[in-house]
């Protein structure tokens, strides 16, 4: 699905250049569950940022289904966040003025999908959810573990092919963080290619690939056959 | 999508309520002014243009190289319409402001009364509801009345055949009413009157004229055609008076098409008139873009200061999918939501402020009724205009930032975003304070000619008009009975009294080959007492001299010194065209202010010749102690002189400051104006220092534990407001100084400009400013630092 040739990502300070990323090489199939962990700073997040096209890497070459795509414009990016990427945060990002009905749907407006269409579509994700109870709150109305499902609803109400989390459970205790993990396994099973970041081995167990990152480089990549025994 | 948009602009709205507070009545100050004169300028646009003759029919004027004039010599009319074949018809217009009727013994003023000759009907082809146009002016002294004057003289009857006394000297038929007009026209005259008219000679002047020209030809051939005729016969009557001519001195005829009559006349002399002027519109509107400009800022401002509190939500839009363009929209709707809001409160505004508007631009104007016109579209084209205007730039400031910063707390805190806002508000100021230093120098100036001595003393002086020839002789045979009557302790009958435009005289001065030129007030021996005027040199008109009647001469101090007379009363003057005798300057007067304070005083000269001048004014000084037994008896005095006319007075001293109304409209608009956009600028300091205390809670708080004082919170909150306040007041003075300067060239006595008004304003702005800010800083100055430092 995506594939990473020598990527690339410093920070200019002064003269001398600050690698986060150093030439960093990834193929992700579609359908993976891919998780990436490492210590603070090893640039987790920037890799995630990279692979969802929030920033674009300093060099190198990343092919998202089959095309460039590192020196895109903002429109195509828009397109392609639009045609094929959820994302969800460790903050949630909800939209604080709007309830949890409108923050679902918002991501349906900016494709331009019809009013019937997309109550039936939000309708379905709060029941599948079981968060219909809640349509009317505003974030602020809510629990962690409630705003993060909502993120989560937010993130594949458009029926993305890639879900990308960074820290989805950071904010969560742990009861709430698996019942995300839960969803998000079941996502994957009906072909929701995730690539998730976290510091936690618990969550990662949940995954089918386990990536390790330090200073940059990968420094370890496995295949979790255990996975769905989990 | 328009609906989700709206959705949350309102939520936005309810949720910052001080933030939208200001906006909205930031801009809706900004918009009520801007409807108030599109309201005027919509109304000044429409005058005259409905008129069916607009595009055939003109009013001739001269020009020379410094003024144009409306008067034209009467031969002007009749020789068009023989000579010129361009011109189908011109016509001679009188026009008086208000005229007497007399119908049985009943006698009524009525308002805007043309006298004309024959020829007008056949250059206005207006339509009739009674009587025939061709033939309404067949015969000398017929009357065409409007509907309104009909009704009101002869009820609802047809009154074509009746008879009316006009002026109570000449009577005439009626011969014919008009439709009434559709909309508003200069041309709205209650009454036409087809009467003999004053004649004068090709040097001469006597009233308007008025000119059809055939459709297919050219205004500029016609101009120079006449041109070339009208100057050919001014040549040939000097010549035949025996004068040289100053070719420098004939002027090109012109004619101002009819629809331009109504904005583009005020600078021409003798425009009785009162019409429009485009300058005018030009300035309010100016002033009204200003106080816009000011309140768009604001929202510029406030909305680009905020724009951290909105950056994630922008990113996470973003990266939901929102393109470019949606995020503009979203921001942009809100913005327009704001302007609507604010077009509704300033349209209640507007509304509630026209009484005091129409008194500023002497008209009777009201929203609600423009309310069928097409006039609530360009509200609406405003509220659009406003909205997008200030919304464009915050929403592609936001809609630039870049989603992986924002989502990550990375606040966009552009170094340039912050100078930009900085510069907007030393602009904001500098606009502002420039306004109220110009407004303060415009009052000393004011205060300053009002106060000035004007060399004579017009209180409780009462000049009343005469109107008919009759009238005149009665009065000068009757002066004397004026005196016995109760409070009056002298009286003169002139021509003129000052603020009444004087006619500048071309006379002879033994000894000197040139004519010169000076103002001429035809006046009798009382003049003098009344006026309270000083005597220098001589003596004043006295009636033990009874040849100061046909010979005598007064000229003023500056005759004198213009025309460098070492000994003014060995000297001699007389009227150009009298043959004979010169008459003696028997007495000189100590200058006195005949017209505004703007123009020098000009030489002048005195005489008593009744054949000569017209004597149509009579000045009477009252004690003062009992003014309405005065009038009362004036009035009934005034039964014996003119039996039919209800006397019509004026107090000399109101009549002489009318000459200012249009500094004093000046100077109620620029006040208005600067209160406003100080208002509207310190109302976006206010919620710009707010939103900037709150911001840096925390680093106070941490000032705070570390033992910083309030003073010291609080001056650091305020000193970096007061920088920009005192940058913009430096700019500012230099501005207000150029324009001070400028306008205060349009008066001959005028205020030295000093550094008070500077200073004085600038510290009151800079002291308004610290009021504002500080009250904000203080606050957050005082507040618990645990409070704000334990959530972090």
């Amino acid at each position: 699905m995506l594939q990473l040739t020598d990527i690339e990502r410093y920070y200019r300070n002064g003269l001398r250049k600050t690698w986060v990323l150093n030439r960093v090489n990834l193929n992700i199939k579609e359908g993976e569950f891919v998780t990436i962990m490492g210590p603070s700073g090893a640039g987790k997040s920037t890799l995630l940022n990279i692979l969802g096209l929030l920033e674009a890497p300093s060099g190198g070459n990343y092919e998202f289904l089959g095309e460039r795509v590192d020196k895109l414009s903002e429109k195509k990016r828009s397109e392609l966040h639009k045609a094929y990427m959820g994302f969800v945060f460790q903050a949630y990002h909800l939209i604080d003025d709007l309830t949890v009905y409108e923050n679902i749907e918002t991501p349906l407006l900016y494709r331009g999908i019809g009013k019937k269409e997309r109550k039936s579509m939000v309708a379905e994700i709060l029941d599948r959810f079981n968060i219909v109870a809640k349509q009317d709150l505003f974030p602020d109305q809510l629990s962690g573990g409630q705003q993060q499902l909502v993120g989560v609803a937010r993130a594949v109400i458009s029926k993305p092919r890639l879900l990308l989390a960074d820290e989805p459970t950071g904010n969560l205790h742990t009861k709430q963080g698996d019942q995300i993990m839960e969803l998000f396994r079941e996502l994957n099973k009906d072909g929701v290619t995730i690539i998730q970041v976290t510091h936690s081995e618990r969550n990662a167990a949940y995954g089918t690939r386990k990536i390790e990152l330090l200073d940059g480089n990968i420094q370890e990549d496995q295949y979790l056959e255990s996975a769905s025994a989990l | 999508m328009i609906r989700n948009y709206l959705k949350i602009a309102f939520r936005n709205l309810l949720k910052d309520k001080q933030h939208a507070l200001i906006n909205i009545v930031g801009l809706s100050l900004g918009m009520m002014v801007a409807i108030l004169i599109m309201a005027y300028i919509y109304h000044e646009v429409k005058v005259d243009q409905s008129l069916p003759d607009k595009e055939e029919v003109g009013r001739v004027y001269r020009q020379w190289e410094k003024a144009k004039s409306l008067i034209i010599p009467s031969p002007l009319a009749p020789a068009l319409r023989n000579e010129i074949d361009a011109i189908e018809s011109a016509t001679n217009i009188g026009y008086a402001r208000e005229g007497l009727v007399v119908i049985d013994n009943q006698s009524q003023y009525i308002q805007d009364v043309a006298v004309a000759d024959s020829a007008f009907f056949s250059v206005f082809r207006w339509a009739f509801k009674y009587g025939n146009r061709e033939q309404a002016f067949e015969q000398l002294n017929s009357v065409v009345l409007s509907t309104a004057t009909a009704e009101r003289l002869f009820g609802d009857t047809n009154p074509i055949g009746k008879t009316l006394k006009y002026n109570d000297e000449v009577l005439c038929k009626v011969t014919g009413v008009l439709e009434p007009f559709e909309g508003e026209s200069h041309l709205d005259y209650q009454m036409i009157a087809y009467i003999p008219m004053h004649s004068s000679s090709w040097t001469g002047a006597s009233g308007l004229v008025y000119v059809r020209k055939l459709a297919t030809s050219d205004t500029e051939d016609i101009e120079s055609s006449m041109t070339a005729m009208a100057n050919a016969y001014v040549r040939q009557e000097y010549l035949d008076d025996g004068e040289k001519i100053d070719e420098k001195r004939l002027p090109e005829w012109k004619i101002q098409p009819l629809q331009d009559i109504h904005l583009y006349s005020a600078q021409m002399k003798w425009n009785a008139y009162r019409g429009g002027d485009i300058r005018q519109i030009r300035m309010l509107s100016g002033l009204a873009l200003i106080v816009l400009l000011l309140a768009g800022i604001n929202y510029v401002n406030l909305a680009t200061a905020r724009s951290s509190r909105r950056s994630r939500e922008v990113g996470m839009r973003k990266v939901m999918g929102a393109s470019r363009v949606q995020v503009r929209s979203q921001f942009l709707a809100e913005s327009l939501l704001q302007a609507f809001i604010a077009l509704i409160l300033a349209a209640t505004l507007a509304e509630l402020m026209m009484p005091i508007f129409n008194q500023l631009v002497d008209r009777d104007l009201s929203l609600l009724l423009i309310l069928a016109s097409p006039f609530p579209f360009y509200l609406l084209l405003l509220a659009l205009a406003t909205g997008f205007l200030s919304g464009i730039y915050p929403a592609i400031f936001l809609e630039r930032q870049q989603p992986v910063h924002t989502i990550q707390g990375k606040s966009y805190k552009g170094k340039h975003t912050s100078t930009f806002r900085k510069a907007l508000v030393v602009f904001q100021f500098t606009l502002s304070t420039a306004l109220v230093i110009f407004i303060v120098i415009i009052w000393q100036q004011m205060e300053y000619i009002t106060n000035q001595e004007l060399g004579f003393n017009g209180d409780q002086v009462l000049v009343a008009e005469i109107n008919t020839e009759d009238g005149m002789e009665r009065l000068s045979r009757q002066k004397d009975a004026i005196l016995q009557l109760p409070g009056v302790q002298s009286v003169s009958n002139v021509s003129g009294v000052p603020g009444d435009f004087s006619p500048d005289y071309g006379m002879e001065l033994e000894g000197r080959e040139e004519n010169i030129s000076a103002m001429m007030f035809f006046v009798d021996e009382g003049f003098d007492e009344v006026l309270q005027l000083e005597v220098t040199d001589g003596r004043f008109f006295d009636k033990m001299h009874p040849s100061d009647s046909i010979e005598s001469f007064i000229v003023n101090e500056s005759f004198v010194e213009a025309f460098g007379l070492d000994n003014p009363l060995e000297k001699r003057i007389r009227f150009p065209y009298e043959e004979e005798s010169f008459g003696n300057i028997v007495g000189v007067v100590k200058d006195f202010h005949y017209r505004s304070l703007d123009s020098k005083i000009q030489p002048a000269i005195m005489s008593m010749r009744t054949d000569i001048g017209w004597l149509a004014q009579v000045a009477v000084r009252l004690d003062g102690q009992q003014i309405a037994a005065s009038i009362h008896a004036i009035e009934g005095f005034w039964k014996q002189v003119e039996p039919q006319h209800p006397v019509k007075y004026h107090f000399l001293d109101e009549h002489f400051a009318q000459q200012y109304s249009n500094y004093y409209q000046l100077q109620k608009t620029v006040l208005y104006t600067s209160l406003l956009s100080i208002l509207v600028a310190i109302l976006g300091l206010f919620g710009l220092a707010s939103f900037m205390a709150e911001q840096r809670t925390k680093e106070i708080s941490v000032r705070k534990v570390l033992g910083a004082s309030v003073q010291q919170l609080a001056a650091l909150l305020v000193n970096a407001h007061l920088r920009l306040i005192f940058i913009a007041g430096l700019i500012a003075i230099p501005i207000a100084y150029f324009l001070a300067n400028r306008w205060l060239q349009n008066f001959a006595a005028r205020i030295e400009l000093g550094v008070l008004p500077f200073i004085l304003v600038l510290s009151g702005i800079l002291v308004l400013a610290i009021l504002t800010v500080g009250f904000k800083a203080i606050r957050v100055a005082l507040a618990n630092p645990a409070e704000h430092l334990k959530v972090e």
